[in-house]
């Protein structure tokens, strides 16, 4: 009865579209570690007016190995805790356009992020077509575990601009562009890790591990094309390519192809999905730095990373899900829950000492509207 | 660079001149759920997994239509 008179209490403040809350667990696990990802997520139409709210939380188990080279006795166990909230208010005064707010931060034990922005977009050609505009701006602080002293302050600035056009009573297509800046510290640079350090072998066959260092300042752009394709009303297509190219000389390319097909009445939907990444190495990077020791010490490289992301990566996942949907009860007016289970293959052609992750993500959930 | 912008032009022109144009009530199909593109919840799992496994980044998601059938 309770929770009737608050769903009554809820639909009578914010009458509306429809309105949906959905929750979900999923998994990601690699070998070297765990991460369980509870969420949950909630839109509400108020008029003209949608505010939505997510909440996600990535429970961290593993090992990290803090020198590549020596990877038993340098690998430490861990567990972290990191928490994601986005809110978003979007608004929507004429049929044709529509603006919207919307803000996000993230936080765990050494790191915290912070962004924000606005949004536009607009139909035209008789609805045919939708542009949009989405502007972000945010800060990130590495911090230390433990006390939270700031190490270093990043700050990030991104545009998106996408073209959504149906082609014709079964297809759309769409064409995105994303550019990105970021500007960071001199003693960490972009995306570097406090806690990872870079072997440096001399001629003589010593080690020397120094922090990661990566450049000060990032330049991201992707260009994408989408198509949907709807077979007939039981069976859709989607598929996508996106270019990459960045400031540190990484070129990518992705590709990802979905089938989507009804069953039972078309209660239970199941999709297959798949996706392939080519990625290159970025320009600082080397499988092994080697180094002249001097009298007057070791030259180390202005920009060192130990991470295998930089190094090139050719990959492919594969998988499936499937939901489905039930009568609504009570509020609902539908109530449907989905499962998901995709294996992926890594592979890292640069990176000597681990050459390859296969991974799992699995997860369940449920979503209802009203 | 030539190359590259004869191309983006002719796609360009292609989609904008070569589409039939398709009425609101025809557009029932594009707006069933199976053209619909993945959850808040999913694309943000998928978003994150592929920025922590990927240095690639940027211009994810689209693929939805504009509604036209109100």
């Amino acid at each position: 009865v309770r929770l009737h008179l608050i769903a009554f209490a809820w639909n009578t403040a914010f009458a509306g579209g429809q309105n949906e809350v959905a929750t979900r667990v999923d998994v990601y696990e690699d070998g070297w570690m765990l991460i369980v990802v509870p969420a949950a997520h909630v839109a509400q139409h108020v008029e003209k007016t949608t505010v939505s709210a997510s909440y996600s939380l990535d429970v961290l188990s593993g090992a990290t190995q803090a020198i590549p080279a020596d990877t038993l006795t340098s690998a430490t166990w861990y567990r972290e805790r990191r928490h994601q909230v986005d809110l978003a208010v979007d608004a929507r005064p004429s049929e044709t356009y529509g603006f919207g707010l919307h803000g996000s931060t993230s936080v765990e034990p050494d790191y915290q992020s912070f962004s924000g922005g606005v949004s536009a977009t607009t139909d035209v050609m008789e609805r045919a077509v939708t542009l949009t505009a989405r502007y972000d701006m945010g800060v990130e602080t590495v911090t230390v575990k433990g006390n939270g002293a700031p190490i270093e302050q990043r700050r990030l600035q991104k545009l998106d601009l996408s073209w959504s056009q149906i082609l014709s009573r079964k297809s759309v297509g769409t064409v995105l562009v994303s550019g990105a800046a970021y500007e960071c510290g001199e003693s960490l640079g972009c995306l570097a890790s406090p806690y990872r350090f870079v072997p440096l072998r001399d001629d003589s066959g010593g080690l020397v591990t120094v922090h990661e260092r990566t450049p000060s300042r990032l330049l991201r752009l992707a260009v994408a094309g989408r198509v949907a394709h709807a077979f007939n009303a039981k069976t859709a297509l989607h598929g996508g390519y996106r270019f990459y190219q960045d400031s540190w000389a990484v070129f990518g390319h992705t590709v990802d192809v979905a089938l989507t097909r009804l069953f039972a009445a078309d209660r239970l939907a199941l999709k297959v999905t798949s996706r392939g990444a080519l990625q290159s190495p970025a320009s600082f990077y080397r499988d092994n730095y080697d180094v002249a020791v001097a009298e007057a010490g070791v030259t180390v490289p202005k920009y060192r990373t130990a991470d295998r992301e930089y190094a090139g990566v050719r990959s492919v996942r594969v998988g499936g899900r499937a939901a489905y949907t039930f009568d609504g009860f009570g509020p609902f007016e539908t109530f449907a829950v989905d499962a998901r289970l995709e294996r992926g293959f890594y592979r890292y052609p640069y990176f000597s000492e681990q050459p390859r992750r296969n991974v799992w993500m699995y997860g369940t959930g449920v979503e209802a509207t009203w | 660079v030539k190359t590259w912008w004869v191309l983006v032009l002719a796609f360009a022109t292609s989609v904008w001149g070569g589409c039939a144009k398709v009425p609101a009530y025809q557009r029932s199909l594009l707006m069933s759920p199976i053209m619909q593109g993945p959850s808040p919840l999913d694309a943000s799992f998928d978003a994150h997994v592929d920025g922590t496994r990927e240095l690639m980044n940027g211009a994810g998601g689209g693929g939805g239509a504009s509604c036209g059938c109100t």
